[in-house]
């Protein structure tokens, strides 16, 4: 958030999302981003684990069952000819579980990716009024009081803007007030006659060319 | 302007909601998104681990073993109520392995005694562990097939064998403890997802919000036109970029303050010099304009 634009613009402005754009507080959002990475990685781990038992626990029932079935039914085949064929069962099966475990990671990289995308976007309506807020405050520093822009419509921190747009435009409003009563003073003292010249007429100028910097600053 | 100094706040559980509309709308949206995609995932897992049981509950046939044909031709009442119990005369162990299956209803033996062991039998498919069903023995006389052969072609004529019902009962028994087991799991996580990203979105969000609450008191205070020190955050706060932006614009709006007090002062003293209120009454009025503003400045920097 250090290097800031200083927008300059008048009118309706209107701001683009750009995907580059989404990280603009890495620290900020990737700290949501990892720990919800790391939550989601261990639900879908410890559920896919459960599931991938419970297949497994099946699987194993069932081909010691079909074995059983099956040399009850023929009892012409050789025992070597029993366990190929329960362990081309058992593969098959085994084939299923794994299958399994490949939906299950698949599940948990769409699962930690769809939050990641999600609390990005989340923590982006909070980092985007921030930049935005840095911005104007680089400025100030600057001695800078000009316009201050509303958020988007979707933007978080809506109230903690709203008190730094008040106090912003206060302070506009107060410095354009004090202008105006240095105009008023440079202006009764051309009316009164009082010249340029000498130590008064130099403090007046540098209290014109004063005022003239401090209303740059305002526009 | 003083130097940012340290000044030690404490942390109270009652301050962890700030900004109420910032912090709950993210931890509601966070945890609500977490829920439903939890939500579907546990429906899926948890019919995941149902199709897995009903396979087994659908599948796995009863424990009827055909009959030994020779050596136990069928009596005349219903071979269904029969119960084999003695698992050696119907598994086939593998050469040299002397071990039987499990499950030995000794009450119902006598019902089919043990066939003798044949020396030249063909071995049938071995178990694959102590927990193996029995598997009927292949090389029954050849002479007797011909006369059970409806008996063995009719499965529900078979006798039922207590050892192997015994087992299956214990696995399907296993797979629905694993069924509820697993549900269980997904109402627990489910409650812990709810309640541990409620917690977690709040205090992350406080992390960010308590840097905003401060810096909002300072705004309101320059909004009043008061510009004192500005003191660090705490240790464990977020944001410290943004506050070290907010220091500088703090620290420019009290400098142009300040600024303004020099400038104002000067033009005063040079006015007061040379009497220039008593050139107009104008003069003199715009000139206790700016001694009042000078004043407003002045006790703004404290």
């Amino acid at each position: 958030m250090s290097d800031l634009p200083v927008a300059q613009a008048k009118g309706k402005r209107t701001y683009k999302r750009h995907l580059g754009n989404y990280l603009l507080d890495k620290r900020l959002q990737l700290r949501y981003v990892a720990f919800v990475t790391i939550l989601s990685a261990l639900i879908s781990g410890t559920l896919g684990y459960l599931i991938w038992k419970q297949e497994n626990r099946a699987t194993e029932a069932v081909v010691d069952d079909a074995a059983m079935n099956m040399a009850a039914a023929d009892s012409a085949k050789s025992k070597a000819e029993w366990s190929e064929i329960k362990e081309f069962i058992r593969s098959e099966l085994h084939s299923d579980d794994n299958n399994l475990i490949l939906t299950m990671v698949g599940v948990g990289v769409g699962l930690v990716f769809v939050l990641s995308a999600f609390l990005l976007i989340m923590t982006h309506k909070v980092a985007g009024p921030l930049y935005k807020v840095a911005g104007y405050f680089d400025k100030m520093h600057e001695g800078h009081l000009g316009d201050v822009w509303p958020l988007r419509k979707w933007d978080m921190l809506k109230h903690f803007y709203g008190v730094f747009k008040e106090t912003h435009d206060t302070l506009r409003e107060r410095a354009q007030h004090d202008n105006e009563a240095v105009g008023r003073f440079l202006e009764a003292c051309s009316a009164a006659g009082i010249g340029r010249d000498g130590e008064v007429g130099h403090a007046l100028d540098e209290l014109e060319s004063y005022k003239k910097s401090r209303d740059e600053a305002l526009a | 302007m003083g130097g940012p100094k340290n000044k030690t706040y404490k942390r109270s559980w009652k301050n962890l909601l700030l900004d109420k509309q910032y912090q709950l709308s993210f931890t509601l949206l966070m945890v609500g998104v977490s829920a439903v995609l939890m939500v579907v995932l546990g429906w899926w897992v948890n019919r995941e681990a149902q199709r897995a049981t009903e396979i087994f509950l659908n599948d796995v046939k009863d424990c009827r073993v055909p009959p030994k044909q020779a050596a136990t031709p069928a009596p005349d009442h219903d071979r269904s109520d029969v119960v084999i119990t003695d698992i050696g005369e119907m598994t086939m162990v593998a050469p040299g392995d002397d071990k039987v299956a499990p499950g030995d209803d000794k009450g119902a033996s006598n019902e089919e005694p043990p066939a003798p062991p044949d020396e030249g039998a063909q071995p049938a498919p071995p178990p694959t562990d102590e927990d193996q069903p029995p598997v009927p023995d292949d090389d029954s006389a050849d002479s007797a097939q011909a006369s059970a052969q409806p008996a063995r072609e009719d499965r529900s004529m078979w006798p039922v064998d207590a050892a192997c019902q015994k087992i299956q009962s214990h696995k399907r028994q296993e797979l629905i403890d694993g069924q509820h087991f697993i549900l269980y799991v997904l109402i627990g996580v489910g409650l812990l997802l709810v309640f541990g990203l409620s917690i977690y979105g709040i205090k992350m969000t406080h992390h960010v919000a308590g840097p905003l609450h401060k810096v909002s008191l300072y705004l309101n205070k320059m909004k009043d036109g008061k510009f004192d020190t500005v003191y660090n955050l705490r240790k464990g706060d977020q944001l410290v970029d943004f506050y070290e932006h907010f220091k500088g614009a703090h620290a420019g709006v009290r400098s142009m303050q300040e600024e303004d007090v020099a400038r104002l002062k000067a033009i005063i003293e040079a006015a007061e010099q040379h009497q220039l209120a008593q050139k107009s009454p104008e003069v003199a009025a715009a000139l206790e304009e700016l001694r009042a503003i000078v004043k407003r400045k002045e006790d703004g920097l404290v």
